[in-house]
């Protein structure tokens, strides 16, 4: 890729980029969403039974639901569909019968209401088709919020590389053929919501560091991390890039290292003042806690056990094998397994994905050593951006097996969807370290090529895996 | 600087979206393409033997439906004497270990028995219970009209090796035998490729029509050629114009 660096006058910002690929980009995204809608068989996404349970009570009462507010007759409906189309292992059968109604999952109801009050709208017209119907229904909206994000993704392209035709169709092309984003986008789950406000936040960011401070750019920014963190606590690492995005937006121009140091230096000490406090265990001895504002979001919103977790993460003896499960599990289902995680598009695959991630890192080095000084300050940063979502994302990732349970318990250990927030900017990633990897004659090529690779990986996932894994062929 | 360097393509001829919407219809043709495929469940062989119905008040078989799409059963008959033409052979089919509802109740006289094979056909195809199943254990029960002992037509029973035979007789097991029955499916050509039939089970609606499985994967094929050209045409484009 070779990043034009004449284009350094972010003020002035390049002309329209033309719209006209949407004509055939947005239809692609819609039939490729309607395709993993369609032949993925009801429930079979991540909880998928309790995300539709809780639209389902908002559209079906004049209140929001409680934390433990139970439709049986619903519940009855929903689990007679999930023994229909094989949910349960074959020798499970649901008890239809209780009078509570048979249990359907992990109740979804501590997550804030924004998502499942938009799920519930298409639901409200539907009551009184069959369940499955109305399971569809609330798909629709991921698969809105799909072609979104493949719209927004192209947007994003269209402002940070405007010289690069071949890059602005390829990026949106990957996104929409990332086989475990599609599946996850057309599933009834809050993640849809804020895997689009994250697309929608990197475009306003995108604006910002390329324009300077816009009231337009800013707007979107500001809606889309509040519609993020509004939906689902995983929203809230959005807040580090839009930070970053508005101290570039107002110092547009280079900072020196020092000062960076001493602002993060500084930043991280003030932020630590505010949320910590020193306090005594029961033996007396010091201990870090945090102040009563923060323990109180913690226990409201973030839901981290905060205490405990700062404690698990200094404990280092146990680090080892966790971290390496927790790679293995986040990127085997970042990239190549879906539905519920357990559908596998092959271990072939999961290693040519981690074949292709690491060869694009050294790419990512090889391409930021070749490009050195040539890009201008607000390109450089829109990749830094990237960077730090992305980072960001893994860190969370880290974050969330924490605090670890008593040596012998189970650790939790979360799938990759929790970071697909950052899949876009791991796409931009990708696409900088392959073309880093090749030579200037071939790059052109690079970004077909690297859409080439994911169409198969895409093909094999809908086409072999998902017929494997849930048809019963002769 | 530049931007839409490959936007400056002409809109797609309207001949070249003609051709995709009659390709669309060809798909959605083909997706209704059915084709009738007979299997024998129990094939008939030299050793086969008669059971005469005169005598017998139910006959039963379990048998396994091997494809999805069951239309109809042949029962392989040897016809009793002129005076048995106008006799009805009734027959039921039913879930094996399902509830006892009737899948197929119907009966046909013996007269329609041409060359030994006594052929129902089923009003509507039979999918199994589990949608994603292919393949599902039916009972036949045939309900022998009255006639007297050793007399009436015989159904052609084949010996079953190692008496595992399934067959009943008054519900009573004759495991030595057999019934010998010939299945009729009817069975979605494009199911060989892509189980259209299968993704369309248990599902209302329009997600319940399998041309649309076919269909889909179809438009997504054209416009990923449309896709393709695009990129072409920006490998192609001028950095500055």
């Amino acid at each position: 890729m070779s990043l034009d660096a004449t284009s350094a006058a972010p003020t002035a910002g390049p002309p329209s980029p033309g719209y006209r690929p949407l004509r055939w980009l947005l239809p692609l995204a819609l039939l490729h969403g309607l395709i993993f809608l369609a032949i993925v068989p009801p429930w079979q996404h991540y909880d998928e039974p309790t995300h539709f349970e809780y639209a389902w009570l908002i559209a079906n009462s004049d209140h929001l639901p409680t934390h433990d507010q139970v439709n049986s007759e619903m519940r009855r409906e929903v689990a007679d569909s999930m023994h229909r189309f094989r949910f349960y292992p074959d020798s499970r059968q649901p008890d239809l019968l209780g009078p509570a109604g048979p249990p359907i999952g992990e109740n979804q109801r501590v997550h804030p209401p924004l998502y499942y009050m938009l799920a519930a709208l298409p639901l409200r017209l539907g009551s009184g088709l069959a369940v499955e119907q109305q399971l569809y229904m609330a798909r629709g909206l991921g698969l809105g919020l799909y072609v979104l994000t493949i719209a927004a993704a192209w947007r994003i392209a269209a402002v940070v590389v405007p010289e690069e035709p071949l890059i602005q169709l390829a990026i949106p092309l990957l996104l929409l053929l990332t086989p475990t984003y599609a599946d996850l986008m057309t599933a009834v789950n809050n993640d849809t919501l804020v895997n689009f406000s994250a697309a929608a936040l990197l475009l306003g960011c995108a604006l910002l560091i390329r324009d300077g401070p816009r009231l337009s750019s800013l707007a979107l920014a500001v809606l889309a991390l509040g519609v993020a963190i509004s939906t689902k606590r995983t929203g809230v690492i959005l807040l580090g890039p839009f930070l970053l995005t508005l101290i570039w937006a107002l110092w547009r121009r280079p900072l020196r290292i020092g000062a960076v140091l001493g602002v993060l230096l500084g930043g991280g000490l003030a932020l630590a003042l505010a949320s910590l406090e020193l306090g005594r265990s029961d033996s007396g001895a010091l201990l870090l806690g945090l102040r009563p504002w923060l323990a109180q979001i913690d226990r409201s919103y973030l839901r981290l056990n905060l205490d405990n977790w700062v404690h698990s993460v200094s404990d280092l003896s146990r680090a080892g094998d966790t971290y390496a499960f927790l790679l293995e599990v986040g990127f085997t289902t970042f990239w190549a397994r879906f539905g519920w995680g357990s559908v596998r598009i092959g271990g072939w695959a999961e290693w040519a994905m981690a074949a292709i991630c690491a060869a694009c890192g050294v790419g990512l080095l090889a391409q930021a050593w070749r490009s050195r000084g040539q890009l201008p300050l607000w390109q450089r940063r829109t990749i830094w951006l990237f960077f730090s979502l992305t980072a960001l994302g893994v860190l969370s990732m880290v974050a969330r097996i924490h605090p670890l349970p008593p040596p012998g318990g189970k650790v939790y250990f979360p799938t990759g969807r929790y970071i697909f927030t950052t899949m876009p900017a791991v796409i931009w990633l990708t696409t900088l370290g392959w073309q880093g990897l090749l030579p200037r004659r071939w790059q052109p090529y690079g970004p077909i090529a690297l859409v080439a690779i994911w169409l198969g990986l895409d093909l094999l996932a809908w086409g072999g895996a998902i017929t494997g894994a849930f048809y019963r062929l002769p | 600087m530049t931007t839409s360097m490959y936007s400056g393509r002409s809109a797609p001829p309207l001949r070249r979206w003609a051709l995709a919407l009659l390709g669309a219809l060809l798909v959605v043709a083909i997706g209704q393409i059915t084709l009738s495929e007979h299997i024998d469940v129990v094939a008939i062989t030299p050793d086969s033997q008669g059971l005469t119905l005169g005598g017998t008040t139910t006959i039963e078989q379990p048998f396994r439906a091997t494809l999805a799409g069951l239309a109809g059963l042949t029962l392989h008959i040897r016809p009793g004497g002129p005076a048995d033409a106008d006799l009805q052979i009734p027959i039921r089919l039913r879930y094996e270990g399902g509830p006892p509802i009737d899948l197929v109740s119907m009966s046909l006289p013996l007269s329609a028995a041409g060359d030994g094979e006594l052929r129902f056909s089923f009003p509507r195809p039979i999918a199994p219970r589990d949608p994603y199943a292919l393949s599902e254990t039916l009972r036949l029960i045939i309900d022998v009209p009255s006639l007297p002992p050793n007399s009436g037509p015989a159904l052609i029973v084949q010996p079953a090796p190692q008496d595992r035979g399934r067959l009943q007789i008054d519900g009573a097991p004759s495991p030595g035998y057999n019934l010998a029955i010939t299945l009729s499916y009817q069975r979605r050509w494009v199911d060989r490729l892509w189980p259209i039939s299968a993704m369309a089970a248990g599902k209302l609606g329009l997600l319940g029509w399998p041309p649309l499985y076919a269909l889909l994967p179809y438009l997504y094929a054209v416009l990923l050629l449309e896709g393709g050209m695009a990129l072409r045409g920006a490998l192609g484009a001028p950095v500055d114009a």
